[in-house]
């Protein structure tokens, strides 16, 4: 299944990127969001929900296709378990990118989905990290899909609203992460 | 007459790989570049710190000498571990990274094991900032597993960390100069489920070092505006890893340091151009668990000089000669490697003739050498080019290579203790050197069809007295659980080796171009009998290009590495020293993003290695690779 998903994510680059030109940097995009990040399968299990910070750039490469690169930064407690005492906190640094489609419904509405390469850093504190060892950092690729809307209302900023799905290629049981959330995009 | 100082043998006979100038800066280190495109073994346990055979002249346990460094030999690796990457050079700097996958002689050098020559890019006029970075990780971590699971250790697995070169350079007058520094970072220590033995290794001490290396480059030229130049060349690589030692029985976590310092004379004369340098390096392994540490180091101090004489009616002479110092020294009481210090005066002289004919080339060369050992050796060289037309070649290349024993060959030892508990006590294993060694000669010969889209070529080689390690005892202990063997080194049988080689290209378009290339081996267990290569490259777009390469070779057999059931302390069933066929899926995106900013020249690569993440093993024990993602970006300022 992983395989599959990996072509076709590929297949998807390979084909956008058939239609990319020359990058116009003037053209650049902000979005700064405030976030929910809930962690799924054996991530959700042992940790909870957290807050999270996000950044996100954009830049048209061909209309509607945009090159795109994202930074969230979230912190997640450890769940009421038999093995809290044994479990750090984790704060979670995701840092991707890849490709947007970003699309006008109206003047004022516009609808994106992007695809990322993520690289998922897992920053665990607290004494159960990595007992005895100095380096309790570590990695791990994940590939997120977000759908997103910005509402253009001509007098505040442009608001954004997005969701997305992640799933992390970790090791013994994949795990995901669903995050949802509200900001403003600076163009 | 510099540039023909050494450069010669590499013309035309010899397979030769130009690796994608333009984009040598967004690959990681010289091993990757030519593993991604040749047919060339990586033998690496961890890795992350490649040892390379160009295709089989030479083995791993005793690689021949295999690098030159723009036209000069680089000699000084530590234990044996002939590696590109274990240079003071860096890819940054790279022009070219040529591979000649035969037996072949320089004005410099003698290689039978073939050779892979660096060359660094000319020096601007103009002040130029520059540099490149890269990073990345396998697929596969249990990262949450180590705290919601029991009984998984804690361990970084294998993943690239931030690693990258910058450099500046610049024209003051009569003088250029470039300063380079890199750094790289690697964590390789596999998977616990099928990597178990390195991690029997780790500790806390060194749970959190990676594999990395650290480099330091100054170049200087002088030129009086007519023919004349000076150049210096000094650079260093400092360096920690873990690593399935050549020389050793077993893995050792060891550091170091090694380096080069090149001073060169471009016609001193019309005719004579003269060079001086100096590599050495010095080592020292850690003591782990039941294996002591030591620690050597050693040098070459030599004189290089090559006179020229152009004979006319497109004949030439050249008469190169060197001067070498060689040393070896351990402190006292040292246990491993080496116990005393070796040193010697080695000088070599060669003649070569060269006839430039208009449908036909020649060169013959010999070079005459006083060995390691003292011994008297002689090698010699005969490549002759014939072109029927202007798109097609027909070369036939002889050669006969001698080589010396290297000193830990001849009078190394390195012991470790093991426990065994059907014996119930510990047993020492111990690998000896042997000074009895003889040189070993390589001689053969290749004939090469070369069309617009197509080569053929058929080599068949003689390698006499081939120097390898033989194991007489090998088990896979209970604690670690590593195979560990003892053995000496000795001269082998004349051994006969060949096979064919079939390259076929072809441009789709003016956009696309794919190619194919089978090798197919005959009479050598250590390499495949079977290896192919296919890929293709697209320009999408004028800023974008993408390629696809799919490589995989049948199994090796390493004998070293192969434990009968009633010497496998850890499982019993022993093992057959196979290493399993792969094959494997690379797919590559360069995007050119121009001016970002104030960064000029910004180039930027997406890597996906093993895409559909087959297991892949080079290595008889180590690290197995998986899915892994890998980002690139290089600049010019």
């Amino acid at each position: 299944m992983r395989a599959i998903l990996r072509a076709i994510i590929l297949s998807g680059v390979l084909l956008n990127v058939t239609y990319s030109q020359e990058i116009d940097w003037s053209l650049l995009s902000f979005s700064v969001t405030g976030q929910w990040i809930a962690p799924q399968k054996e991530f959700g299990t042992y940790w909870n929900n957290g807050p999270a910070l996000g950044v996100y750039a954009d830049v048209p490469v061909r209309c509607p296709l945009f090159l795109s690169a994202s930074g969230i930064l979230s912190a997640h407690s450890v769940s009421e378990t038999p093995r809290k005492s044994r479990i750090p906190h984790v704060v979670l640094v995701q840092l991707g990118g890849g490709l947007s489609l970003l699309y006008d419904l109206s003047a004022s509405v516009h609808v994106g989905l992007t695809a990322h390469l993520v690289n998922n850093t897992f920053i665990f504190s607290g004494p159960a990290a990595r007992p005895g060892f100095e380096n309790a950092v570590e990695s791990e690729f994940g590939f997120s899909l977000t759908a997103s809307l910005v509402w253009k209302s001509g007098v505040l900023p442009p608001l954004v609203a997005l969701a997305s799905y992640q799933p992390i290629l970790v090791g013994l049981e994949p795990v995901a992460i669903v995050s949802v959330g509200l900001g403003v995009r600076i163009e | 007459m510099i540039r023909r100082f050494i450069v010669t043998a590499i013309f035309f006979g010899c397979a030769q790989l130009h690796a994608q100038p333009g984009y040598l800066s967004l690959d990681q280190r010289v091993t990757d570049v030519v593993g991604r495109t040749s047919s060339v073994q990586l033998f690496s346990a961890t890795r992350y710190m490649p040892i390379v055979s160009p295709r089989g002249l030479a083995n791993w346990s005793a690689p021949a000498n295999i690098v030159e460094i723009n036209n000069m030999p680089f000699e000084a690796f530590p234990l044996n571990l002939v590696s590109p990457d274990y240079t003071p050079f860096e890819l940054v700097l790279a022009e070219s990274v040529e591979v000649v996958r035969r037996p072949v002689l320089t004005y410099a050098g003698a290689y039978p094991a073939g050779l892979l020559s660096l060359g660094s890019t000319t020096i601007p006029d103009s002040l130029l900032v520059f540099g490149r970075m890269y990073g990345g990780s396998e697929t596969g971590d249990i990262i949450l597993d180590e705290y919601t699971k029991d009984g998984l250790p804690f361990y970084n697995r294998n993943k690239i960390g931030f690693s990258g070169a910058a450099g500046i350079s610049n024209r003051l007058g009569r003088f250029t100069y470039r300063l380079t520094a890199a750094g790289f970072n690697y964590f390789s220590v596999g998977y616990k489920d099928r990597d178990p033995i390195i991690l029997s290794y780790i500790d806390a001490a060194t749970f959190s070092r990676p594999n990395r290396n650290y480099i330091g480059i100054a170049e200087l030229i002088w030129d009086d505006g007519n023919e004349m130049k000076v150049m210096f060349y000094g650079g260093m690589n400092s360096f920690a890893a873990w690593e399935q030692l050549p020389f050793a029985s077993t893995f050792g976590f060891f550091s170091g340091t090694l380096g080069t310092t090149r001073l060169s004379i471009q016609n001193v004369m019309s005719f004579l151009s003269v060079a001086i340098r100096r590599d050495a390096v010095s080592l020292s392994m850690r003591n782990h668990a039941n294996t002591d540490g030591g620690s050597s180091k050693s040098s070459v101090t030599a004189l290089h000089t090559v006179a020229s004489f152009d004979l006319g009616r497109s004949v030439s002479i050249a008469l190169p000669f060197e001067y070498a110092v060689r040393e070896f020294s351990v402190p006292s009481g040292n246990r491993q490697f080496l116990t005393s210090g070796e040193n010697s005066t080695t000088w070599a002289a060669g003649f070569e003739l060269r006839m430039d004919f208009e449908d036909c080339r020649t060169q013959a060369m010999v070079r005459s050498e006083r060995g390691f050992t003292g011994k008297r050796l002689l090698s010699g060289s005969l490549v002759v080019a014939v072109e029927p037309s202007e798109r097609s070649r027909l070369e036939l290349s002889l050669s006969s290579v001698e080589r010396s024993p290297t000193p830990l060959e001849r009078s190394g030892i390195f012991s470790t203790i093991r426990y065994r508990p059907v014996l119930g006590r510990n047993d020492t294993l111990t690998i000896l050197g042997n000074r009895t060694l003889r040189p070993a000669r390589t001689t053969g010969g290749e004939i090469t069809y070369s069309g617009v889209q197509t080569s053929i070529a058929v080599f068949a080689f003689a390698i006499d007295a081939e120097i390898r390690r033989r194991p007489v005892e090998i088990i896979r202990s209970a604690s670690p659980g590593d195979v560990v063997f003892s053995g000496s080194y000795e001269n082998r049988r004349r051994r006969m080796f060949g096979g064919v080689e079939v390259g076929f290209h072809v441009d789709v378009s003016d956009r696309t171009d794919a190619g194919i290339q089978y090798v197919w081996t005959q009479n050598h267990s250590q390499l495949p009998r079977h290896q192919a290569r296919a890929s293709g490259t697209t320009k999408v777009m004028e800023h974008t290009s993408a390629s696809v390469v799919i490589h995989g070779m049948s199994r090796t057999h390493w004998p070293e590495f192969a434990v009968l059931p009633g010497q496998d302390d850890l499982a019993g069933t022993g093992s057959d020293g196979i290493v399993p066929e792969f094959w494997t899926i690379d797919c590559v995106i360069v995007q050119s993003l121009g001016k970002v900013w104030f960064i000029r020249g910004l180039e930027a690569k997406l890597e996906l290695q093993n895409l559909l993440n087959r297991e892949l093993q080079t290595f008889p024990i180590g690290v197995t690779r998986d899915f892994a993602v890998i980002g690139y970006l290089s600049f010019k300022l």
